[in-house]
């Protein structure tokens, strides 16, 4: 096996294993050491599952020599956020606090991609608790600040740090991470792979931890859009242990895609003015691309709300809940980012008619973004208005305004918009302010997941951005 | 030189700000206090409540509880 195999697509690396060129056993056997030996340069890796994963390819190699095919995932590696529950083994939440907690039982998603023959080798890094305290260090995790593969100086992102880093490093070909508000978007962006945030419901959660009952959701990272549709088709479905499913099945379906011609895309002229400049040729070219697709570009604003304030409080109250016994035991200055416990103890304040208020605002952003989306099929902006930080840069460091000052507030608010209204969003790789890579993050009405996939599907097939390796591993 | 200025920086310009008191206390070799979380997180949950409370909602909306997208 050639170093290629670790950038190869799911279609790629399932076609050459039914071919025989190389057995499940082998290719997990490479991936885990791979893991092993490299998860660690990025503080990617939270457990190594080799010798599990071993057993388990055993089992698929013996059900492909029967020619009993399951799909495209069968006899993939994976890993998995380490918010996920698998049965027996630790499951920390990337948090102190949690360090030797263990489950017996098995979250749904990694369920589903057990029955499909992929195979999970490693538990992937966090911030703690999925950051929901409000985080201002990348060293806020159990396992060290997430290191980006592009320039180890960087962060990874948060708080699916683990997952992206180690797509993009070609640890995994695949990764499950989680959104509440960024979670995937924002390390897909900063580490240059390509990630999904379903629609909220579509992917069961049981099994995950909880932080905002009504804003969790379980999405892959991958190398391509193709490779999201794929796993997003193993994962999504009805599930009658998570409350909050909606109870409907995904099918991957490239091949029936709207013509792009008959799409039509909105994005925000202020958008390129608030974007560091060093990322704006990257996202000017990406625009040029989607408009080359034929889709017709429709200039909009944001409904005008207080999307912050709703997040914050909505998140804040319902993680309050959650985790009332670890901040009431005081075990929540266990916690490596001081400022994440102090977030945690005042969410418990949040008074109950504030958080109504904002459910209540909410009710009306839905409604909005149903009007905002009736005049257009998908949203376009930059996934992160900059690269990747500094890792000893604070994250709260103070806001910059761009002179000139651009003549709207943009997009800016979107990943947290998106994720108060339940949206799927696309971030794919579009380029690089010097050695960084640049997101573009693409959003869409609930449900139109294969819409997001066959146009991200078609930027991809224009450009190489989702190709590229980063330096130290290719 | 870069085209943009940090909020701290047009505060700072504007008026004698924390931000001007914090930089002068380091280069007297004063160590500024240590950051207040708790104290910071009041605050932003304050911000928070005070633009929420301005925010004008009609008395029959309710809440997204039944949360499907």
């Amino acid at each position: 096996m050639t170093d290629d195999i670790f950038f190869a697509g799911i279609a790629d690396l399932n076609a050459r294993l039914r071919k025989r060129e190389f057995s499940t056993v082998e290719l997990v056997k490479a991936f885990a050491e791979r893991l092993e030996k490299l998860g660690p340069r990025y503080n990617a890796l939270a457990l190594p599952l080799t010798r599990v994963a071993v057993k388990r390819a055993k089992l698929v190699d013996d059900e492909l020599k029967r020619e009993r095919f399951r799909g495209p995932l069968q006899g993939i590696p994976f890993g998995a956020k380490d918010l996920l529950s698998f049965a027996g083994h630790p499951t920390t939440w990337g948090a102190k606090p949690y360090a030797s907690q263990a489950f017996d039982e098995t979250a749904t998603v990694l369920l589903k991609l057990d029955k499909m023959g992929s195979v999970l080798i490693g538990k992937l890094s966090m911030v703690e608790l999925a950051g929901g305290g409000g985080y201002r260090t990348a060293a806020a995790s159990l396992f060290g600040p997430g290191l980006n593969p592009w320039d180890l100086s960087c962060w990874s992102g948060g708080s699916s740090s683990g997952s992206a880093s180690a797509v993009a490093a070609g640890l995994v070909p695949f990764a499950l991470g989680s959104e509440t508000s960024g979670s995937i978007i924002t390390p897909s962006a900063y580490c240059g792979v390509t990630g999904l945030r379903p629609t909220y419901g579509l992917v069961s959660r049981h099994g995950a931890m909880a932080l905002s009952w009504t804003m969790d959701k379980i999405g892959p990272i991958c190398h391509s859009a193709d490779d999201c549709g794929l796993v997003l088709q193993a994962i999504a479905g009805a599930d009658s242990k998570d409350p909050g499913s909606a109870e409907k099945s995904f099918y991957y379906t490239p091949q029936f895609a709207r013509q792009f011609s008959d799409l039509k895309v909105g994005f925000s002229s202020a958008d390129l003015g608030w974007a560091d400049e060093a990322t704006r040729p990257a996202f000017q070219a990406a625009m040029q691309v989607l408009r080359s697709t034929g889709a017709r570009f429709v200039d909009v604003s944001l409904p005008d709300l207080p999307y912050g304030p709703l997040a914050d409080v909505i998140i804040g109250a319902e993680e309050a809940s959650v985790f009332e016994n670890l901040i009431s035991s005081g075990r929540v200055n266990e916690l490596a980012d001081a400022s994440q416990a102090a977030g945690l103890r005042a969410n418990l304040a949040i008074p109950a008619t504030e958080y109504l208020k904002a459910m209540r605002i909410r009710s009306l952003l839905k409604q909005q973004f149903r009007e905002l989306f009736a005049g257009i099929d998908v949203l376009a902006a930059p996934a992160r208005y900059g690269t990747a930080p500094k890792v000893a840069d604070p994250l709260d460091g103070p806001d910059s305004v761009p002179l000139p000052v651009p003549p709207g507030p943009g997009m800016r608010r979107l990943i947290q918009a998106g994720n108060l209204a339940g949206l799927p969003a696309l971030s794919l790789p579009c380029g690089f302010a010097g050695n960084l890579p640049v997101g573009l993050q693409l959003v869409g009405p609930a449900f139109t997941e294969n819409t997001l996939l066959a146009l991200g599907r078609e930027f991809q097939n224009k450009t190489d951005w989702h190709k590229r390796r980063p330096p130290l591993v290719s | 030189m870069s085209d943009k200025f940090t909020r701290r920086q047009l505060a700072g310009a504007v008026a004698g700000s924390a931000a001007v008191s914090f930089a002068a206390l380091k280069v007297m070799g004063q160590a500024p206090h240590a950051r207040d979380y708790d104290q910071e997180a009041r605050d932003s949950h304050e911000e928070n409540s005070s633009v929420l409370a301005a925010f004008p909602i009609p008395m029959s909306l309710e809440p997204a509880f039944q949360f499907k997208a």
